[in-house]
């Protein structure tokens, strides 16, 4: 009999279970080629011309022969079992067949967008970058077919984003980074000169997720979502961290460190690219959040803070939103910035703390 | 008949003697390699395929042992390919992706990078497609191989408050030159521009070198960081060189005897290609005693562009207006629609992979 074997609730393997004897007889002298021959596994209720059986591994224990897929089978399937033993020393040819249809896993609830960062309701005509944050795993490769920048018109902005075939996903695919094409924003180049800048200063723009992008579960976005925002100047400096306004807490709290910024930073980098350190040079652990607007970024302390001197240690990867890093904006006037090294850098800010009322 | 491949070839691996550690140099593993995902494809040493993980953030050499013996050649086509790569897969096409094609040279058999599954649990797998379009997974279980972790951000501390990392460095091109493996690679958070260099046999744990790519405007005297799409090692007046295409248009050209660990270096720009001129891949081949370059992209279909004349190829210093490209000439391949992905299929033909409305097919074109 041909039957599907399960773990823990899972099917894992198909079995021909029960062999006659002599048939088993036969399949132990077998080599691995015959057995794979003997069991073959198909998708579908009929395979296609050319159809490749599944790949996976065979093993003979006692009267069953069990075929493990090298991949989980997947819900809502069906599977065509097929055992072939060709008539040998007087055994007859032994063939049997069936189909395996695995229920559907029960579907989980379907993915929104759950933020767009950045959150601001303005944003600078250099803007570089969105993130598209979901509620759930999303499904790659259809990215771009759901995704369109409206103008003031309601019509579609001409080519704004770079469309990539890797589609920037983060690893859990609840986040997609969606870059406005940097050769409609770097000066000089074709696109730009052909096109205009995505954004001018002074425009509405409606940022659309369209319904009907598929997640990993393959359920549908059930509505659009959509991010009205208006373009403002561009940024066209770099981040100056002496500019930020550092809100140390007294000692003895484990009150956030609050740290804010005259205009919005990169949400993503924001959220690494910050570190605290005591005077020995320790870092310390604790919970960072990105303020509204990504205009500050809190720090709180696993331990309650100490009295004493602390830096701020800023990798100068950190962007703002139209790429600008510290220490060098996103267009570098080449002719008065020369840096030859790309090894990482990072500045400091110091800070006290000072000792709090007993 | 094409059930029975699979497990012929598996006996003829075995009979033959699956490649060990010990045959090929640089191997220095063998068992299972950890991948995480399998994208970016390319061959290296004979026998040596390289693969980009994205996930895991690595790069694998991965012995293949030897190659069926029916080689793809002229017209070929495999339609519904990643029907089939799902079916041996145990899944339908809906359920995988194929990120990459890449040709062994020499034998004339497709290799496929391919996610089975959607999401965080999808599952890497690397697939052969030989002449006879029979489609066959490459079993992982026990190769030899070699694994080099790739440095991530200088940050100190990648993941967010929830401890689940974010970042994550999309490994978009590999080649091998020289005894050199080129890997670029786009972040999804901070716009990077690092080309990373790493000699094979690999010489230890992370040892992956990076220059910065920077793109210098036209006319204007401003630079910026300018990430590496796709790129292909070439000659010019016989000194090795990459010609990359960047994310934001232009083609450029530079030595690779210039990429040297944490230098930063401009390309010269020869070519740009236009708005929304996204390349997805590109290979270089000579015909009638001149090298071309056929570059697929994402809005203007497959271009033959002649690097003839690339070694007196002025740089370009002004912006292009009005229509396009400038610099080296090109021609769109107007019999090529929707190709994705192209390799290099001996010296006269490529291999493409096609997708279309009607489902993704393989097919075996003669270089224009």
């Amino acid at each position: 009999m041909l039957r599907i074997v399960e773990e823990a609730g899972l099917p894992v393997a198909f079995e021909a279970a029960h062999l006659p004897a002599k048939a088993a007889a036969s399949l132990a002298k077998s080599d691995s080629e015959a057995l794979g021959n003997a069991l073959r596994v198909y998708v579908g209720r009929a395979a296609t011309e050319g159809q490749p059986a599944i790949v996976g591994r065979h093993e003979l224990a006692g009267d069953a022969l069990r075929f493990t897929p090298s991949f989980p089978l997947k819900a809502g399937l069906d599977y065509r079992i097929e055992f072939n033993l060709p008539a040998s020393g007087g055994n007859n040819r032994l063939r049997l067949e069936k189909v395996i249809s695995l229920p559907a896993a029960p579907r989980p609830a379907a993915a929104k967008v759950t933020t767009i960062y950045p959150t601001a309701a303005t944003l600078p005509e250099n803007q570089l970058r969105f993130y598209l944050h979901f509620s759930a795993p999303m499904r790659r490769g259809e990215a771009y077919e759901h995704l369109q920048l409206l103008g003031e018109d309601g019509k579609p902005v001409h080519a704004p984003f770079l469309e990539l075939g890797e589609e920037l996903w983060d690893p859990s695919a609840t986040r997609l980074t969606l870059l406005i094409d940097p050769g409609r924003i770097k000066k000089g180049l074709t696109p730009r000169e052909e096109h205009g800048p995505v954004l001018t200063a002074g425009g509405i723009y409606k940022l659309v997720v369209a319904k009907g992008w598929r997640d990993a579960s393959g359920q549908v976005l059930a509505e659009d979502f959509t991010k009205t925002f208006t373009a403002g100047p561009a940024i066209e400096r770099v981040i100056d961290q002496q500019t930020w306004k550092v809100g140390p807490p007294r000692s003895g709290s484990r009150s956030p460190l609050v740290v804010r910024f005259p205009y919005p930073l990169d949400h993503a980098l924001l959220g690494r690219t910050i570190t605290v350190e005591s005077a020995a040079g320790q870092r310390l652990d604790g919970e960072v959040t990105v303020g509204p607007e990504e205009k500050s970024w809190e720090f709180r302390p696993d331990q309650p803070w100490a009295a004493g001197a602390y830096d701020l240690v800023i990798d100068t990867v950190l962007e703002d939103q139209a790429g600008n890093r510290v220490g060098r904006p996103f267009e570098v006037d080449q002719f008065t910035h020369f840096d030859k090294s790309s090894a990482p850098e990072f500045v400091r800010l110091p800070f006290k703390i000072v000792p709090g009322r007993e | 008949m094409s059930r029975m491949w699979q497990w012929s070839c598996l006996a003829a691996l075995l009979a033959a003697g699956v490649a060990t550690a010990a045959d090929v140099p640089g191997l220095t593993q063998s068992g299972k390699p950890d991948l995480k995902s399998a994208g970016a494809l390319a061959f290296g040493p004979k026998g040596v395929l390289f693969v980009g993980d994205t996930q895991g953030a690595a790069i694998f050499a991965i012995g293949v042992g030897e190659a069926p013996k029916a080689a793809i050649g002229d017209g070929f086509k495999l339609e519904g390919v990643d029907g089939k790569v799902a079916a041996a897969l145990g899944t339908e096409a809906a359920d995988i992706t194929i990120n990459d094609v890449a040709v062994e040279p020499g034998t004339g058999i497709a290799y496929l990078s391919v996610a089975r599954g959607q999401g965080p649990d999808s599952m890497p797998a690397i697939v052969r497609v030989d002449g006879a379009g029979k489609v066959s997974v490459l079993a992982l279980d026990n190769v030899p191989y070699a694994k080099v972790e790739l440095t991530s951000a200088p940050a100190a501390d990648a993941k967010d408050r929830r401890g689940r990392p974010l970042r994550n460095e999309a490994i978009t091109d590999l080649a091998f030159v020289d005894g050199k493996l080129y890997i670029a690679g786009l972040s999804n958070e901070e716009f990077a521009s690092k080309l990373r260099s790493l000699a094979f046999p690999f010489a230890g744990k992370d040892t992956a070198t990076s220059v910065e790519i920077v793109h210098t405007a036209h006319g204007a005297a401003l630079e910026t960081r300018s990430p590496v799409r796709t790129f292909v090692p070439f000659n010019v007046g016989g000194e090795p060189q990459l010609l990359a295409a960047y994310t934001c248009t232009p083609l450029v050209t530079f030595p690779v005897a210039d990429l040297k660990p944490g230098e930063k270096i401009r390309g010269k720009t020869v070519a740009e290609l236009g708005n929304r001129n996204n390349p997805l891949d590109m290979v270089v081949y000579e015909k009638d005693g001149k090298q071309y370059l056929l570059l697929a992209n994402s809005a203007r279909g497959v271009m033959k562009i002649s690097t003839d004349s690339l070694d007196k190829q002025p740089a370009l210093t002004e912006a292009v207006t009005g229509g396009g490209t400038a610099g080296l000439k090109y021609e769109t391949v107007a019999e090529l629609k929707d190709v994705t992905q192209l390799d290099r299929l001996g010296d006269k033909h490529a291999l493409i992979l096609v997708a279309n409305d009607s489902g993704k097919s393989l097919q075996a074109v003669a270089l224009p």
